[in-house]
């Protein structure tokens, strides 16, 4: 099994580009895409005496993807599967082992420090936890300023207009600026959250989990006000979450990670109606569905296995209801199913689109 | 197992951590340490002393510079509440000024080792890795000398002086806060306003200073107090053998030291008194230490 | 009180009382300046076989309720009211009392595999304790039943795991060692307050599947606290919708999803995000908090959120209504015929 190895895949494009293979800059006739992972890789040494058998944790194993300006891709999978590795690589909170990060174009590890700086933000993160993702000791604007003091170059009365424009717009009161975060609930929590990310007004916000840990009639509102921040400020998400429903419903283009990999990608309507892959199959049929009737019944076997010492051939195989012989001596290419759509099966749930 | 988080459900996370928020929010960890009778009792104890120590010698005056030979080792009597030392002191005025030096030294001493550990183990803690472990193996080196040698060792080198004694103490008392700070920056630094601060660019010493030693306060001060403790039991053990203050500043340790000499010729006047007030000293220290580490929650609190 | 629930699955109807019987429970906690009174008048019954679902969001009560169920509750709690469980009242009852239910008669899952293990104890020995404290079971006997309990809740190769530690194993294999231990007493009812929520989606529909077979093997009633609306959907026969501690609405799995009565149950599923959601449109929300449970307030709690509140809304606390075992309390119900179009009428 060759560790990092690049799947054969070509970078899943959304929106406009869907069906033009490779990243873009290849051909040098469109704009590069606003971020690119080219190859990218990321593993973690086995800690010591305790090292898990096998070797290096490999988190993220050769991965292509690029997301265009403004638009929202979603990465979905579930416990182990690298999607939040993927995010901490693409906001600079990680470097990556193998490979390369380019925003437009320009790879983030050929920059000099300031530009680096500079880069770092266009890249802004939200993240999972209203509750820890707030110092406790600090009053709610502060907490948004932070990144403006952190960047520098803005005098302090400004500072402070931006912070009130930027609460006014995603609704947290003027009063409230000067309370601390305990005094508010998730919801409120989570908007202030968001508030921090647009301080620098980034092209691209990674949201890890935004509204996992928020009660159902939360999620709505703050997924209205990503949207609405969205069309406002022509920002670009890169979403990664558990819950297909939240994916399925925010992102223009989704990509399905296991132990890693992609295995699948392409636009929501497509890939949740008829998937090609068995992983988005199980996924979905999984998944929780608010209309009452026994739940359909797993298809998916076993347990997930140990990232350290992942599965020959195909990662999956060991859980697949269709695996067979060749899945565990052959990695599968990714083949094509549909405009922007592609899944690596060897014994995909529909026909391979002829070249 | 896992490389990410769960989703947890929603309320779930929320008490653990509002608890947490709670126990260190302004003001509830004072009222909490105000319903403590103990923790309140060891306070008024020390403001007491503080105040016997600073504010006693405006009110109740006596000459602590002049040897009075003749009046040598008087007991408890007219003129004199507590007697008289050795050398003709008033017992009581001299309990006064020893005091002021003890607490000097300890309140000094406490300081640096504080801020020493503190800025050490945050440091260590935050940057982890190769760093952290260079910078804890010298602690762990340091640790391993005998304090007390090491004490009298920089005792004797350095000129007897009140500073000379903060910095002493302190230096070899900053290595217990290092350790727990550092404690508290490894569980804090994958904290989620760790990481954010770091995505925006935040540089390391202002995450340090605003995201991890402010949410530590609970412990340092905790230990701060406890450090209070332990330096006036070195300062006293110090002086007990020979090593402070030149007379006639004295403290405590050398007021029992001195005093000891005497003890068979039943000159009790001269031992208790000091020995007392070191006692309840250090007791009362601990009582605040204890009332603020219950007022925080810092045995319970999950992380 | 409560007619007696029509069961999803084409059975007769148990002959028998209820399992467990709630009549007007009242919990109050008490803080050092303030009560939270957590659960109020809240009255329900579990039936042999049946799953019934404790329905609501954070801070409705519905854990408190939970915890008040299986025996529980901290010191600070005063509980009024009634607990029958198999005719045995446990309100009430004593710290000794209350630990001979637990385990023998009420076993309890909890939402975190890895708290509710204790790491230094061997996995045999953790699920085989409840027989031994309960039915004085000796240690080989124990681990009998325990590795028999293990095979049955789906844990492969289950003579071998008895002897490791719960580290060793996974989220998901941790919490069927939880529920194996909660179930080998054979336990009447099963309390399990958000099984699932810290699994992943895979693993979550594997045990749930398990917790829907065992109902139907073992006869085992249960009561399954949950936010989650799809695993209401999927597996509850009942539902108890909870709002502020009190009971917003209750019946049947498909009334309640088909036509929900009670405003904030309506609000709640127009809220909800599903596969058929149209992609970027805009979502239905329900404004504002939920309130403070320490503040006593007249009138319904939904009150201050809701889309159809009047005046006597705020004033007094609805009376409930009933339909065939379908109770709500709410002024302005939904009829039937909107119910559909609710997803709209929140926008």
């Amino acid at each position: 099994m060759n560790a990092g190895a690049t799947r054969n895949a070509k970078g899943p494009m959304s929106g406009d580009q869907a069906g033009e293979a490779g990243g873009a800059g290849e051909h040098g006739q469109a704009a590069p895409p606003l971020l690119e992972l080219v190859d990218v890789s990321k593993h973690y040494r086995g800690s010591g005496l305790w090292s898990t058998a096998g070797g290096p944790v490999i988190a993220v194993a050769g991965v292509n993807l690029a997301v265009p300006a403004g638009s929202s891709v979603g990465i979905v999978g579930e416990s182990g599967c690298g999607k939040s590795t993927l995010g901490r690589l693409v906001v600079g909170l990680e470097k990556p082992t193998g490979g390369d990060v380019r925003l437009r174009g320009r790879p983030v590890a050929a920059m000099g420090r300031r530009e680096r700086r500079a880069a770092r933000y266009e890249i802004q993160m939200m993240f999972q936890d209203p509750y820890a993702a707030l110092n406790p000791r600090m009053t709610l604007d502060r907490i948004i300023e932070e990144p403006l003091r952190a960047r520098g170059g803005i005098s302090r009365a400004d500072r402070r207009a931006r912070v009130r424009r930027l609460a006014e717009e995603v609704g947290i009161a003027a009063a409230q600026l000067n309370r601390y975060p305990r005094e508010l609930s998730g919801g409120q929590r989570q908007r202030v959250g968001l508030a921090r990310a647009l301080a620098t007004s980034p092209a691209l916000i990674v949201a890890d989990e935004p509204v996992s840990a928020l009660d159902v009639s939360v999620r709505s509102q703050i997924l209205n006000l990503m949207t609405d921040l969205q069309a406002e400020h022509h920002i670009g998400y890169l979403m990664v979450s558990h819950d297909l429903t939240v994916i399925h419903y925010f992102t223009d283009h989704v990509i399905v990670m296991y132990l890693g990999q992609f295995v699948e990608s392409g636009p929501p309507e497509e890939l949740f109606r008829a998937p090609a892959h068995h992983y988005t199959r199980a996924l979905i049929d999984a998944a929780p569905n608010p209309v009452p009737g026994r739940a359909a019944a797993t298809t998916i076997r076993g347990e997930l296995p140990s990232a350290a010492a992942p599965p020959s051939g195909c990662r999956f195989r060991t859980r697949c209801p269709a695996a067979q012989a060749v899945c565990a001596e052959e990695e599968p290419a990714m083949r094509t199913f549909g405009p922007g759509h592609q899944a690596a099966c060897h014994f995909p749930l529909k026909e391979v689109m002829p070249a | 197992m896992s490389l990410e988080n769960v989703a947890t459900a929603p309320g779930a996370k929320e008490s653990a951590l509002a608890a947490e928020a709670e126990a260190t929010a302004r003001g509830a960890w004072l009222r909490a340490f105000a319903r403590n009778p103990l923790a309140l009792a060891g306070l008024v104890v020390v403001v007491a002393l503080l105040l016997f120590s600073f504010i006693g010698p405006l009110f109740y005056h006596t000459d602590q510079i002049h040897t009075r030979l003749a009046l040598e080792t008087l007991p408890p009597g007219s003129g004199h509440p507590l007697g008289t030392d050795d050398v003709g002191y008033d017992e009581l005025g001299r309990l006064m000024v020893g005091g002021q030096t003890t607490l000097e030294v300890a309140f000094g001493a406490a300081a640096v080792a504080v801020v020493l550990g503190v800025v050490w183990g945050a440091t260590a803690g935050y940057f982890g890795g190769l760093l952290d472990g260079l910078m804890m193996r010298i602690v762990d080196a340091l640790l391993a000398i005998p304090a007390l040698l090491l004490l009298l060792f920089l005792a004797t080198v350095f000129r007897p002086s009140v500073l000379m004694l903060i910095i002493v103490v302190g230096v070899t008392a900053w290595l217990v806060p290092a350790r727990l700070i550092r404690a508290e920056a490894l569980s804090l630094r994958s904290r989620e306003y760790v990481l954010a601060a770091k995505t925006m660019g935040v540089r390391a010493p202002t995450i340090i200073f605003r995201h991890i030693i402010t949410n530590s306060i609970g412990t340092i001060l905790v230990n701060a107090t406890f450090q209070v403790a332990d330096a006036i039991l070195v300062v006293a053990a110090l002086s007990f053998l020979g090593l402070g203050v030149a007379p006639p500043a004295t403290n405590w340790g050398a007021m029992l030291s001195d005093g000891l000499n005497y003890t068979y010729s039943g000159f009790w006047w001269l031992t208790y008194p000091p020995g007392i007030a070191i006692v309840l000293t250090v007791l009362a220290f601990n009582l605040v230490g204890d009332g603020l580490r219950d007022a925080f929650g810092l045995d319970t609190r999950r992380r | 009180m409560s007619a007696q629930a029509t069961q999803r699955r084409d059975e007769p109807p148990p002959a028998t009382a209820p399992v467990l019987k709630v009549t007007g429970l009242d919990v109050d906690i008490k803080l050092p300046h303030s009560v939270v009174r957590a659960v109020q008048d809240v009255s329900l019954e579990v039936w042999p076989g049946e799953t019934v679902s404790i329905v609501g969001e954070s801070g409705c009560g519905k854990s408190t309720l939970g915890l008040a169920l299986a025996g529980l509750l901290p010191p600070e709690a005063v509980t009024r009211g009634s607990i029958s469980l198999g005719g045995r009242e446990l309100v009430g009852l004593g710290e000794r009392q209350l630990r001979a239910v637990r385990g023998a008669e009420v076993g309890i899952v909890f939402q975190d595999p890895m708290t509710s293990l204790n790491p230094t104890k061997r996995i045999g020995a953790q699920v085989g304790e409840a027989l031994r404290l309960q039915r004085g079971a000796s240690k080989a006997a124990a681990l009998r039943a325990a590795a028999d309990m293990l095979d049955r809740v789906g844990l492969p190769r289950p003579r071998e795991q008895l002897d490791r530690f719960p580290h060793e194993l996974s989220g998901g294999m941790r919490q069927r060692v939880v529920i194996a231990s909660a179930l080998i007493c054979e336990p009447r009812l099963l309390v399990a307050d958000e099984p699932t929520t810290a699994l992943d989606v895979t693993t979550q529909a594997q045990i749930l599947e398990l917790f829907d077979g065992l109902s139907d093997e073992l006869g085992m009633a249960t009561l399954l606290v949950t936010h989650d609306m799809g695993v209401v959907a999927g597996h509850a026969d009942r539902v108890f919708v909870m709002y502020a501690g009190r009971e917003a609405e209750t019946g049947t799995t498909e009334t309640i999803f088909e036509t929900p009565r009670h405003q904030y149950t309506g609000a709640l599923l127009g809220s909800i995000l599903r596969m058929e959601t149209p992609r970027k449109s805009r979502l239905g929300t329900i404004p504002g908090r939920p309130p403070d449970l320490t503040a006593a307030e007249a009138g319904c709690p939904f009150a201050p959120r809701c889309a159809a509140a009047s005046g006597e809304c705020t004033s007094q606390l609805p009376d409930a209504s009933e339909e065939d075992g379908h109770r709500w309390s709410c002024y302005h119900p939904l009829a039937t015929t909107e119910t559909k179009r609710i997803p709209e009428a929140q926008q």
